[in-house]
C-alpha cells in the first residue's frame, strides 16, 4: 500500500513540476513566439542553484565538490533558482536579440544548452562535474519531522502554491493588453515594433519570466529527488517539454497544463510500469516512441493542439450591447480582393 | 519647433542614402513634407520609393543623411521610438496579425503605457478593466467606420486582400499618428474599393493625419494627392502639384513617357 501512495504521489509531483515547466515554455512560445530550444538547461541552472544553496559546504572526504554551499533555509532556494535561471534567459536573449532576428534565436539556445552541458559535465568544482550534487535536504522536513521517504506530504503542498501563483502570472498575462501585445510580437514583430511595441524589451522580459518558471521547476525537482546530474537535462529533455506544450495546445495555459498532465502523468510515469523486458533500453525507446507518436499524430489530425488557443471576444465591454450576439459562422467577404 | 507652421517640413529627408550589397537603393535623396497634406510618391519600380518609407519608418537606418521628423532628429531611432513620436507606416504586402482578431488587430495599435506592461498586467487589472472599455468602444467605432465591424470577431488571416487594406487603414487611425506612411495602401483592390479607400484617407487627413502614399494608379494620384513627388534610380526627380510634374520633361522621360 505504501508503495502506492509513494509511486502516486511522486506521479503527482512529477505533474505539478512539468505543469509549471509548460506553462513557461508556453509564456515564451506559445504566447510571445519566442523558439527557447534550451529551456530545460534554465531548469537545470534551477535545481543546481537551489542544490548549492540549500546544501551545506562539501564534505572534504567525500569527494564531492561544488561552489557556494550556502545552507539556506526554504523557500530562498527556490527563489534564487528562479531569479538565477531567469537571469541567464534574459542575458541569452540580450546576447541573441540585440544582434539577430528572433529566428535565430532557436539556433542559439541549441547550441547554448550543448555548451551549458560540457561544462557543467567537465567542471568537477562548479556542480559536481558529472556525479552531479547530492543529499539535498527536502524543505521543511526538519521543522515539521516528516520522514524522509514521506517527503511529498511536504513537496506536494509547496509544488501546488508555486504552480497556482504561476498560473495567476500566465492567466492575467494572458487576459490584459500586454498579452495582446505579446501576441502580436508572436504573429510579426516587426509589424509589432512599427506600432510603437519595444520588441526587444517585451522578449526579454518573456525570456526572463518563463526562465523563472523553468528555474523554480528545477528546484522543486531536486529538492524532491534530492539529486541533479548532467545526464538528467539532456537536449531531450527540453523537446519533451515542447512536446508537451505543441500536443496540449500553445497560447492555452489550460492546454499547457493538459500537455504536461499527458506527456508526464501518461506517457513519462505510465511507462514506468512496463515490464521490463527483452533489452533495457526498451522500455526508454518506446517512451520516445510513444512521445514521438503522439506530436505526430496531434500535429496532423489537431494542428493547434489538444486544447487549442481561444479566439478572444470583446463584445461584452460594449455599452448597451451594441450589434447582434457572436456570429456563427464568418460572412462571406463581399467584395474580392 | 514643435509647431509646424506653414511653409516649415514636418518631415525632412536630407541626403539620404541606403544599399542593400551593391545595388544602391537610395542616393542623395531630400524631399520635405508639410503637415496636413496627402503627398504621393510615384516612381517606376525599383526607383527607392519602399526603402524611403523604410528609412523613415525606422525598419531600416539609412547609411547616409538625416531624417528629421518636426525639428527632431530620428535618424537613429527604433521604429518603436519613432511611432511615439507620431510617425506611423504600413508595409507594402498587407501584414495583419494573423491569428488575432480583426478588433485586436486594432487595439493592438493602442499606445504603450503603465497599464500594457507586465506590471499592469499582474497587479493593475481593474485599471485596466476601464481603460478597455473606454479602448474596445474606440476601436469599435472605426471598425464600424471602416466596415469591418461584423468581422470584428473573424481572424484576420480570414479576410479578403481588400479588407485586410481597411483593416490597416482602421489600425493606422486607431494609433492616431501625425503622420502615416502608406506603401501601397489600394495595391490590388478593385476600383470600388480604391475610391472608398480613398474617402476614408481624406478623412483621415481632414482627422489631422498627415500622408506620404506610394501609389501607381496616376489617377488616384491625380484625384487624391495635394503634392507628388516622383522618384528614379534612387534620388528625387522632381515635386509639386500633379500638373507640374505631369509637365516635367525628366519626369515625363523616366516615368510618364511610357503611360498611354
Amino acid at each position: 500500500m505504501s508503495v502506492v501512495i509513494t509511486f502516486g504521489s511522486s506521479v503527482i509531483m512529477y505533474v505539478i513540476v512539468y505543469m509549471i515547466l509548460t506553462l513557461g515554455l508556453n509564456l515564451q512560445y506559445g504566447f510571445t513566439g519566442i523558439v527557447n530550444f534550451t529551456y530545460y538547461t534554465f531548469v537545470a541552472v534551477g535545481a543546481y542553484i537551489a542544490g548549492v544553496t540549500a546544501l551545506g559546504r562539501p564534505q572534504p572526504g567525500t569527494g564531492e565538490l561544488y561552489i557556494l554551499g550556502a545552507n539556506l533555509p526554504f523557500p530562498i532556494p527556490i527563489l534564487l533558482a528562479g531569479l538565477a535561471a531567469g537571469a541567464l534567459g534574459g542575458a541569452l536573449a540580450l546576447v541573441v536579440f540585440r544582434r539577430l532576428r528572433s529566428d535565430y534565436l532557436a539556433i542559439v539556445t541549441l547550441a547554448a544548452g550543448t555548451v551549458a552541458l560540457d561544462v557543467a559535465t567537465n567542471s568537477n568544482s562548479i556542480f559536481g562535474g558529472s556525479n552531479g550534487i547530492f543529499g539535498i535536504p527536502t524543505p521543511l522536513a526538519g521543522v515539521l519531522g516528516v520522514p524522509l521517504q514521506n517527503s511529498y506530504m511536504v513537496m506536494i503542498p509547496i509544488g501546488l502554491v508555486v504552480l497556482a501563483i504561476c498560473w495567476w502570472i500566465s492567466h492575467s498575462i494572458r487576459n490584459s493588453p500586454y498579452g495582446r501585445i505579446l501576441r502580436s510580437i508572436r504573429d510579426n514583430p516587426d509589424v509589432a515594433e512599427a506600432f510603437g511595441h519595444r520588441v526587444l524589451r517585451h522578449q526579454l522580459v518573456m525570456m526572463l519570466v518563463g526562465c523563472f518558471m523553468a528555474g523554480v521547476g528545477g528546484a522543486l525537482t531536486i529538492e524532491f529527488v534530492s539529486a541533479m546530474s548532467p545526464s538528467g537535462w539532456q537536449a531531450v529533455e527540453t523537446f519533451i517539454v515542447w512536446a508537451a506544450v505543441i500536443v496540449g495546445g500553445s497560447g492555452n495555459n489550460l492546454g499547457a497544463a493538459l500537455g504536461a498532465l499527458i506527456m508526464q502523468g501518461v506517457i513519462i510515469q505510465g511507462t514506468l510500469f512496463l515490464p521490463s523486458f527483452g533489452n533495457q533500453e526498451l522500455v526508454p525507446a518506446i517512451r520516445a516512441l510513444a512521445i514521438g507518436l503522439l506530436v505526430i499524430l496531434v500535429l496532423y489530425f489537431r494542428p493547434q493542439g489538444l486544447i487549442p488557443e481561444k479566439r478572444r471576444f470583446y463584445d461584452h465591454l460594449l455599452p448597451g450591447r451594441r450589434g447582434e450576439a457572436r456570429p456563427e459562422a464568418i460572412p462571406t467577404p463581399p467584395e474580392g480582393g | 519647433m514643435a509647431d509646424a507652421r506653414h511653409g516649415t517640413a514636418m518631415l525632412s529627408v536630407r541626403d539620404v542614402g541606403h544599399s542593400f550589397g551593391g545595388v544602391r537603393a537610395l542616393q542623395g535623396c531630400s524631399l520635405d513634407v508639410f503637415e496636413g497634406e496627402i503627398c504621393g510618391l510615384i516612381g517606376p519600380n525599383g526607383a527607392g520609393k519602399s526603402t524611403l518609407i523604410s528609412c523613415v519608418g525606422g525598419a531600416l537606418v539609412p547609411d547616409e543623411g538625416d531624417i528629421t521628423f518636426q525639428g527632431q532628429a530620428i535618424t537613429g531611432l527604433a521604429p518603436s521610438q519613432r511611432f511615439k513620436l507620431g510617425v506611423a507606416r504600413s508595409f507594402q504586402l498587407s501584414q495583419e496579425w494573423p491569428k488575432m482578431t480583426v478588433l485586436e488587430n486594432v487595439l493592438v495599435a493602442q499606445p504603450e503605457d503603465q497599464l500594457t506592461g507586465l506590471f499592469g498586467a499582474l497587479f493593475l487589472r481593474r485599471r485596466i478593466a476601464e481603460a478597455e472599455r473606454a479602448l474596445v468602444h474606440r476601436a469599435m467605432e472605426i471598425l464600424e467606420l471602416f466596415d469591418l465591424y461584423r468581422l470584428r470577431n473573424a481572424y484576420a488571416s480570414e479576410l479578403s486582400g481588400g479588407q485586410k487594406r481597411l483593416l490597416e487603414l482602421a489600425r493606422i487611425w486607431m494609433a492616431d499618428p501625425k503622420i502615416a506612411l502608406l506603401d501601397e495602401p489600394m495595391a490590388g483592390v478593385n476600383p470600388a474599393l480604391k475610391s472608398r479607400i480613398a474617402t476614408h484617407l481624406k478623412e483621415m487627413r481632414e482627422h489631422g493625419i498627415t500622408f506620404v502614399l506610394v501609389e501607381h494608379d496616376l489617377r488616384t494620384v491625380a484625384q487624391l494627392c495635394d503634392r507628388v513627388i516622383v522618384m528614379a534610380e534612387g534620388t528625387v526627380l522632381a515635386s509639386g502639384t500633379f500638373q507640374q510634374i505631369q509637365q516635367n520633361e525628366s519626369v515625363v522621360n523616366a516615368y510618364l513617357g511610357v503611360a498611354r
